[in-house]
């Protein structure tokens, strides 16, 4: 149903905060409570002890049920290669971010490397860069009007965080790009093509919901590079959570075998839930006139859903012509979201998460149609 | 059903064993007998959120785990848990470079100086030069260390390498600026006597060597100062936005079966581990002694609060020596037997690190290996 006289008003009241900040992946707890027993995974004690999980392996603390589960689901979504590549396993894609960079840079003859993301960016790449002062890499922010020499890496998120436009790298200067294709899932974007890049992030947090796990996986061509991933794990935290990969492992199986049975797919459900979400705050916006903005994503063919399909990101980039601090007008309105100009924009835009539970996100719904109807009258 | 691991029986006779990692395999054996209790089981939906805890500072913590930290060094008796913040991390790998990382940001000024008294666990050097942050400087040995300036003494006791009982060694006590972490990932009772509850400032613990599940990559840091925990949990968000929460649950159920079952007579995991590592340690002294090659360290007995007697140290690593010039490393090497090097650990050739916390079958290997190296050495071979 589009027309928002028909929904409910949330239990809330106006003075309830709600958080729309963090992209915290609640939405999809409904689908996982209806499947009840499936997925449920039992761990005895004496299981998963060692450190090790596959000696034979460059990545050794990579369980190799996960590894087969993750091949086999890009395989059914058609989304990423994973031919002749290194999958390197990491506490979410955040810690693998990082062992890319530090890999990358480690690798490089020339230190710092300049670190790059066209805005608006991800504006966690920012913290991770800067924040334990490394001597290995900077960062340089604006991918756009970089023109620094010297090697660089490019961070290209497509879908991107937070407008969720598809990207392509900027700099194009022959230097390392890092592709997080954290969103690049059919329930948010088309799958219009088989990402085959050199090195390529995923993160289990953002495809069914499962952000507790704290599991990311890292798709690397090159050899050297995955190692050098790997050492950065193996000093950072020794490996990653036994019991979250095996939870992985389930979930993930459990998404390749339903993912072309209609009535049980999650892509399916989670599709229809982000388009149902993103129909109703467009007829919002459009209720408020021309105040505020939403981008508009092409339509395309999907190749999983064998149709074209439009975008329906995990963020709304919202913008306001006439406030020139968006962030503090919501905040005003109890609705917590983060600034655009920490995404390296300005504060007429903020991220939302689009992925809160149903009763926050209509009472968000609910409190935007307030902030304009006044004006209207 | 989760697969069981794979049990590889090693051809005794011809592989190499590596002792050179502390994977603590050798509790297996008391997990499997125990089999039913701590079995978790996780249903679809749960723990979905990156939230545990919004109204704890470290919001990743999930409140069941706390519990159960604080409940058994309760029951142990060998730290105090009161008017301190629980700051939870992906193994105390991610929280000792948590701490390191905090108390940087704090200092007055930087780089701040991080020193350990040698020989040291040698991975301290790795986790504070890999990223080469501008924040903090290994200085290496604190035994000789006497720059001026901010600085982080990693006081590790019982010691990694060599179980020793430490105390900080760069003493300046009139000195705001000096910040010591305490690395208390053995002081339990199945390696050596608890004589008091540790209370210093931070304080640092692993799942991993208390009951043997290191895969869980399960810490905990006790830290006193507000600002040392803000900074802490800021970095763990920044690393890896929080913990497994997978991880967690089960570090909670199997600490508090541990406290459950720490007093009673047959089931009481510290008492099996006590018993099996002096019984080691018994086997390695022995064939020692015998050697009149090698060397072990001493350790003296004392009252251990928990067990309500005097006890001997057992720990989880073998700093093994030899009497003669050696680079022992390599010599254990052709023996195929690897360790770790004593350079590593900031130490000598002479000096070795190895890992008493293998399968039994290999620990018995290992003695008949070093026999075999004592008899080369005694004909002059």
């Amino acid at each position: 149903m589009v027309g928002f006289e028909n929904s409910k008003i949330s239990g809330c009241d106006s003075t309830t905060v709600i958080n729309l900040d963090q992209g915290n992946p609640t939405a999809f707890q409904e689908y996982w409570t209806k499947m009840k027993e499936r997925c449920l995974v039992v761990i005895p004690v004496w299981e998963l002890m060692s450190y090790f999980s596959d000696m034979s392996n460059v990545c050794w603390f990579l369980q190799q049920d996960l590894a087969e589960a993750i091949k086999a689901l890009h395989r059914e979504i058609g989304n990423a290669s994973t031919e002749e590549r290194y999958i390197v396993v990491g506490t979410g894609s955040s810690q693998l971010c990082q062992a890319a960079l530090f890999a990358l840079s480690s690798l490089s003859e020339a230190k710092p490397l300049s670190i790059v993301a066209a805005v608006p960016y991800y504006s966690t790449y920012e913290e991770q860069v800067s924040f334990v002062q490394s001597q290995l890499y900077k960062w340089e922010g604006e991918a756009r009007t970089f023109n620094k020499p010297g090697p660089y890496i490019e961070m290209v998120t497509s879908p991107n965080n937070p407008d969720g436009t598809i990207r392509e790298p900027v700099v194009n200067r022959g230097g390392k790009v890092i592709y997080d294709l954290a969103y690049y899932w059919p329930h948010y974007t088309p799958i219009t093509r088989r990402q085959d890049h050199d090195l390529m992030l995923f993160t289990f947090s953002k495809i069914a919901g499962h952000a507790g796990s704290r599991i990311g996986w890292a798709l690397v061509k090159d050899i050297e590079v995955a190692k050098k991933m790997v050492q950065y794990i193996t000093i950072n935290s020794i490996g990653v959570s036994k019991e979250s990969q095996i939870r992985a492992t389930a979930i993930l199986n459990e998404l390749t075998k339903t993912c072309r049975i209609k009535s049980e797919s999650f892509f399916e459900y989670a599709y229809e839930k982000m388009k149902s979400r993103w129909e109703r705050l467009r007829w919002v916006v459009d209720k408020t006139g021309d105040t505020f903005t939403l981008p508009n994503y092409p339509q395309a063919f999907c190749n999983f859903f064998g149709k074209n399909t439009s975008t329906f990101p995990a963020f709304a980039w919202l913008g306001c012509k006439e406030e020139n601090d968006l962030e503090s007008l919501l905040k005003e309105k109890n609705v917590l979201t983060r600034g655009g100009d920490q995404c390296g924009s300005d504060k007429k835009y903020v991220r939302v998460n689009m992925l809160g539970l149903d009763n926050d996100f209509e009472e968000f719904l609910h409190r935007l149609l307030t902030i304009r109807i006044p004006k209207l009258l | 059903m989760v697969k069981l691991e794979n049990m590889k029986n090693i051809s005794l006779s011809d592989s190499v064993i590596n002792l050179d990692h502390g994977d603590p395999t050798a509790y297996e054996e008391y997990w499997r007998k125990i089999s039913d209790r701590c079995t978790v089981t996780i249903r679809g939906c749960d723990l979905m959120s990156y939230f545990s805890d919004v109204n704890n500072m470290c919001w990743f913590l999930e409140p069941e785990l706390a519990e159960a930290i604080k409940e058994l060094h309760a029951a142990v008796g060998n730290a105090a848990t009161e008017d301190r913040y629980i700051v939870v991390g992906t193994g105390s790998t991610q929280l000792c470079q948590a701490a390191v990382h905090a108390l940087s940001s704090l200092a007055g000024t930087q780089p701040v100086s991080v020193v350990a008294a040698a020989p040291y666990y040698s991975t301290y050097v790795e986790e504070t030069t890999y990223v080469r942050s501008g924040m903090y400087k290994w200085e290496g040995d604190a035994w000789g260390f006497d720059k001026k300036g901010p600085y982080i003494e990693l006081v590790t006791s019982p010691n990694n390498p060599d179980g020793t009982i430490r105390e900080t060694v760069v003493n300046r006590p009139d000195d705001d600026e000096a910040k010591v972490i305490h690395d208390f990932a053995y002081y339990w009772p199945h390696y050596t006597p608890i004589t008091r509850r540790q209370d210093h400032d931070i304080m640092l613990f692993t799942f991993s060597k208390i009951t043997g599940h290191a895969g869980s990559r399960i810490g905990w840091a006790l830290v006193k100062d507000k600002e040392v925990a803000k900074k802490m949990v800021e970095y763990i968000i920044v690393n890896s936005i929080g913990v497994s929460k997978e991880s967690q649950i089960r570090a909670a159920k199997i600490l508090k079966v541990l406290k459950e079952t720490c007093k009673s007579e047959t089931e009481n995991f510290f008492e099996y581990g006590h018993v099996m590592m002096k019984n080691r340690w018994e086997k390695l002294r022995g064939m020692v002694k015998e050697s009149n090659v090698f060397t072990l360290p001493k350790y003296p007995e004392a009252y251990c609060t928990f067990f309500g007697k005097t006890l001997g140290s057992y720990p989880a690593f073998a700093w093994l020596g030899t009497k003669e010039e050696t680079d022992l490393v390599n010599d254990l090497r052709r023996h195929k037997v690897m360790s770790r090097a004593g350079e590593r650990c900031g130490s000598d050739k002479k000096h070795v690190r190895v890992s008493m916390l293998c399968r039994e079958d290999v620990f018995n290997v290992f003695l008949e290996r070093l026999a075999n190296m004592k008899f080369i050495k005694s004909t002059g071979l």
